[in-house]
């Protein structure tokens, strides 16, 4: 992908404003028996997500959550009502966004393990929006930054999630 | 549904810039897609609506979840690192749409191998490709515990 500037998509300024600024907070509580569905649909065999023994044995109080699982702790529950024609949550719409919406990469970083049971507590900030070209055409790059806290305030991860729009 | 385990051919510790990962080859079909976005409470059409993937978005076939993909290639370095490694730092770039049926081939190469006061710190980059094609691209940071019996 190649950010282009004149036939790119023009990036809404309504949706700049928002850049540098929270769209959103939350939080939520590591629970196993979530983030061993999500393993399972993954094809995760790790046994530290599974069984309590083998994450003693490791060192662990608890069983260990899968790092990518993170963003699903927090994320809100939608009555269906609220969610976008498509079907996707709304809490990635700017004003201005074209509709057609897909992943567009990740960037995260976890500073440590996260275990069953821990309360999370997330803020999220827009970081930036850019016009791209792409293999099928043009569009817009948004990217939000998200960093995880614990109980005590600190620092547990940060993710870079971008969604393409087009 | 083809995804077992990677298998590992040699010992995670003794690694060094250059080795490739086994390669991860599976093919996400509706199944695997499914329990995805029920995992992740994920109803967008264009992961089960195929009228509309098609008619609204111009897709040719339903979309697999980026975040699946992603959550594979990572699957693809824990497995080889094992219980005494720890993910630390991912970068993921989607470059086209994946669809079910696909086989897809994810790759893994050893960049650079440094020293940590906690382990060892080991950077790949990653690759998921489709008949040649990259469709997801990026890198992957692991920290890998010396001593078996305790992970940072």
């Amino acid at each position: 992908m190649t950010e282009t500037s004149a036939a790119a998509l023009p990036v809404p300024e309504e949706a700049t404003e928002w850049i540098g600024r929270e769209t959103w907070s939350g939080e939520g509580t590591v629970r196993s028996r979530d983030f061993q569905r999500w393993a399972l649909a993954v094809g995760e065999t790790n046994p530290l997500y599974f069984d309590i023994d083998v994450a003693i044995r490791y060192g662990h109080a608890a069983l260990v959550m899968p790092p990518m699982f993170l963003p699903m702790v927090v994320r809100p529950l939608r009555a269906l009502g609220d969610l976008r024609p498509d079907g996707s949550v709304p809490e990635y719409d700017l004003p201005g966004l074209p509709p057609r919406r897909m992943a567009g990469g990740d960037r995260s970083e976890f500073l440590r393990t996260v275990l069953d049971g821990e309360r999370i507590y997330a803020t999220r900030v827009l970081a930036d929006i850019v016009a791209k070209r792409g293999r099928s055409g043009d569009f817009l790059l948004a990217t939000w930054t998200t960093r995880y806290h614990g109980v005590s305030g600190e620092l547990i991860a940060t993710t870079n999630f971008s969604l393409v729009a087009r | 549904m083809s995804a077992g385990p990677v298998s590992a051919p040699g010992s995670p510790a003794a690694v060094q810039p250059g080795d490739r990962l086994p390669d991860l080859r599976l093919t996400v079909d509706p199944v695997r897609m499914f329990a995805f976005s029920a995992a992740t409470h994920n109803a967008h059409r264009i992961h089960y609506d195929l009228a509309w993937t098609r008619d609204e978005e111009g897709y040719p076939d339903l979309v697999v979840q980026g975040p699946l993909q992603t959550a594979l290639m990572a699957r693809q370095v824990t497995d080889w690192a094992g219980p005494e490694g720890r993910l630390v730092a991912v970068t993921m770039s989607n470059l086209a749409a994946t669809h079910p049926g696909q086989l897809l081939t994810c790759g893994a190469e050893v960049l650079s191998v440094e020293s940590d006061p906690l382990g060892r710190r080991i950077e790949l980059s990653l690759t998921c490709s489709h008949e040649g094609k990259v469709l997801v691209r990026g890198t992957a940071v692991v920290l890998l515990h010396e001593a078996s019996g305790t992970v940072c």
